[in-house]
């Protein structure tokens, strides 16, 4: 009886030590490898795989992105005998729960909002202990659009990535040349209403409490604007809303013997510059409803409105003084009065579209 | 047609009635015209010779970004030699090391240093090491231990160095491939010449660090004959379709997709220095430099080509030019208004319909009556004059 109580207290004394034996292999395995010296180089690539959709009223897209970390661990080093196909490779579970008990960038994706829609992992361990981590994840992410030039615009969808457990003086997320043709190799083919370019990498880094600083890689899909549809729906009513405020003074005619030199009365001219605040403002309305991110920023598109208000304010100023008050006769007389019309018929279109194309032209 | 022939003949005079009533058809018109067109032509012409200056200037800036470029790229291929060679010149005079290759012991001397020499290939990007004894043989390759014995005359650097007795440093291609290297000599406390040791830094290392720390992006060539020939234990995949540029193949880039839409075989394949040039490549303007790659000797064996993104310079300079041409407009149009309104109908028309009168007054005819409101300033006299001789005329009749 004492002697298998003994040998059940020394059996139980064994297992102990192998299982804390055991626990410190696996803590130590999840430290931060330091045989190469910090900050361990972590070889990022991001892929856009697809883009699902593009809400720029809401500022996100929701997109398919192939996440690929490389980094090595000597500790993970084993004989290539083990690993037939140069590799040992563990997929979705498998993959976590390996993940779990090496250690690894934690890298998060910092502007992604809410949980992904899908995700799915692979993990391929050579046997020199470089760890090939692949994360593709279906998700929305936020993303800024700089709208100064819509609708001939480029937009970036970036994709951030960021370790917030490791700063950058511990972990680092690099990209070579290999790294770039990774995040260019299934190239995003179609976005509706979008031409796609390339996707480009660009380290940063994100300054913390105290000093800290924490690695930041940022994968940017460069997309440009099909202008066509916005054009027509948006650039060509404002350019004939320019018009409206013009026939004030394209419409009326000298005339010595009729309304102190003119030859329309300011009551019938007025109803121009009036028929031009509805037709503007009801654009403004349609254009706000359809891009509401537009109204909201000085952009080319608010710029034409501007001018379009200013040319109806224009146009009220001449009904009112000119055709209503004769001010430049009452001044100076008639003939300067109709000299000035004269050279308003040519001078108010020049400089509105002069400045219309200027605004074009800027953006 | 007799209708149309009848509502034309309406509408023209109906038209120079209303221009009629002004006196315009007395003015010449020309002269105004020849006013106002030449406005136009001043204004055009200074918004031209600004654009001119506003891009000579961009162009000047660019030129100085490109010179900066090249000499960023110069110093830090200088930088990296020069590091090479400290690393090779520490080794070298370490006393174990001396003491291990004067006794010609290989084995001891590569335990002595493999460790050392993995934390600095590793961390900082070293490429190939080697010892060398005269007359030129390769004595251990720290990179590859197993291959040594074999004669490396055919590199001048080597040469050079055992000739000298001295450090030296530069561009080579070894068995390797191409490297940066520093070869310094190795002497035993006595000062008797043992050999050279030459340690190096890989061109990766060099694009990298000028990435990062300038954003530049590069891609280094070397002359495709000259590898094959020379670095016969290179990775082959250097010489695949894919890197095969001209007469060069690419052994290294930071961003190849860019690189390749920018240059062609063409514009880099010269021996002769090439002249930094500028090219857009999907909507964005790019600066290329050329900086020759060569051996101490002087032989040409490859290029490092650097880009660097030049598309601030060209927007500034595009939307300073749309201003300067909005701003010229608007001069151009408001002198031309103010000139038309004062001189034309201030004064032109004014005299002209008082001329128009006065002809009628002189022919007997009975004048239309004058506003005196109508004419402002100095032609108002004048018109007080007329209404005064119309009015004496008409109570004389």
């Amino acid at each position: 009886m004492k002697i298998h109580s003994f040998f059940k207290v020394a059996l139980s004394v064994g297992f102990c030590l192998l299982s804390s034996f055991s626990q410190a292999e696996t803590e130590s395995l999840t430290s931060i490898p330091r045989d190469l010296g910090l900050p361990v180089v972590v070889n990022t690539s991001i892929n856009f795989l697809e883009v699902k959709s593009i809400n720029e009223n809401e500022g996100n897209f929701d997109a398919i992105v192939d996440t690929r970390l490389i980094w090595v661990d000597h500790r993970l080093a084993y004989n290539k005998a083990l690993a037939p196909r140069g590799f040992i490779d563990y997929r979705d579970d498998e993959a976590t729960k390996r993940l779990s008990e090496i250690w690894r960038p934690f890298a998060y994706y910092k502007n992604r909002i809410g949980d992904p829609i899908s995700e799915v992992k692979d993990l391929r361990i050579y046997p020199d202990g470089t760890v090939n981590y692949l994360r593709r994840i279906e998700a929305k992410f936020a993303s800024d659009f700089d709208l100064t030039s819509f609708p001939y615009d480029q937009q970036q969808l970036a994709v951030h990535l960021i370790s917030r457990t490791e700063p950058s003086n511990r972990v680092v997320f690099v990209y070579t040349d290999k790294d770039l043709s990774f995040s260019n190799s299934s190239k995003t083919s179609k976005i509706d209403g979008w031409d796609v370019g390339n996707v480009s990498l660009e380290r940063s880094v994100e300054e913390g409490l105290r000093g800290t600083k924490y690695p930041e890689l940022t994968a940017s899909l460069k997309i440009t604007r099909q202008p066509f549809g916005a054009t027509s729906t948006i650039i060509v009513p404002l350019f004939c809303c320019l018009l409206i405020p013009l026939l004030v003074v394209w419409l009326n005619t000298l005339n010595s013997e009729e309304h102190e030199g003119f030859g329309m009365s300011n009551t019938e001219i007025a109803c121009f510059p009036m028929t031009g605040i509805f037709a503007v403002v009801a654009l403004q309305f349609t254009v706000n409803g359809s891009y509401s991110s537009l109204g909201q920023s000085d952009n080319l598109v608010m710029r034409l409105f501007a001018l379009n208000y200013v040319m109806l304010g224009f146009s009220f100023f001449v009904s009112v003084l000119l055709y209503r008050f004769y001010v430049l006769k009452r001044l100076f007389g008639r003939f300067v009065q109709d000299e000035f019309f004269v050279y308003l018929c040519w001078a108010a279109p020049a400089l509105c579209f002069g400045v219309a194309w200027a605004i074009i032209a800027i953006a | 047609m007799a209708l149309f022939k009848s509502r034309l003949q309406e509408f023209l005079r109906k038209h120079k009635n209303n221009v009629s009533d002004s006196g315009a058809s007395k003015i010449h018109q020309a002269p105004i015209y020849a006013i106002v067109a030449s406005v136009f032509i001043i204004f055009s012409g200074i918004a031209y010779i600004s654009c001119s200056i506003i891009n000579s200037s961009v162009q000047d800036l660019e030129s100085a970004k490109l010179t900066q470029l090249h000499k960023i790229g110069q110093d830090y291929i200088d930088m990296a030699l020069q590091k090479s060679l400290a690393r090779a010149s520490i080794i070298a005079e370490m006393p174990a090391v001396v003491d291990l290759f004067g006794a010609r012991k290989r084995d001891q001397l590569y335990d002595e240093l493999k460790d050392l020499y993995k934390d600095q290939k590793n961390k900082y990007g070293s490429g190939a090491a080697q010892f060398i004894i005269p007359p030129a043989i390769s004595f251990l390759r720290l990179h590859k231990p197993e291959a040594y014995g074999d004669d490396i005359s055919f590199r001048p650097m080597i040469l050079e160095a055992l000739a000298d007795q001295a450090p030296i440093k530069g561009i080579s291609i070894s068995r390797d491939g191409p490297y940066l290297y520093g070869v310094a000599p190795v002497k035993d406390a006595k000062g008797k010449f043992l050999g050279v040791f030459e340690m190096s830094q890989s061109f990766d290392m060099l694009a990298t660090s000028l990435k990062n720390a300038y954003g530049i992006e590069s891609a280094v060539f070397f002359d495709e004959e000259l590898l094959e020939k020379n670095a016969t234990q290179i990775n082959r995949e250097v010489f695949s379709d894919k890197n095969r540029f001209g007469i060069f193949v690419k052994l290294t880039s930071t961003n190849w997709d860019l690189i390749s839409n920018l240059i062609e075989p063409s514009s880099i394949n010269s021996s002769k220095p090439i002249e930094p040039f500028t090219k857009d490549f999907e909507g964005n303007h790019y600066g290329v430099v050329v900086i020759p790659l060569l051996n101490p000797a002087g032989t040409h064996l490859g290029q490092l080509v650097l880009f660097n993104d030049l598309n601030i310079n060209q927007a500034v300079a595009k939307k300073l030019c749309v201003l300067v041409w909005m701003f010229s407009l608007f001069g151009a149009v408001l002198i031309s208004g103010v000139f038309l309104v004062v001189v034309k109908g201030g004064i032109l028309k004014p005299l002209a319909k008082l001329s128009e009168n006065m002809d009628l007054l002189a022919t007997g005819q009975k004048p239309d009556p004058i506003d005196l409101h109508d004419y402002q300033g100095p032609v108002q006299s004048i018109a007080r004059s007329y209404q005064e001789l119309a009015d004496k005329h008409q109570s004389d009749n």
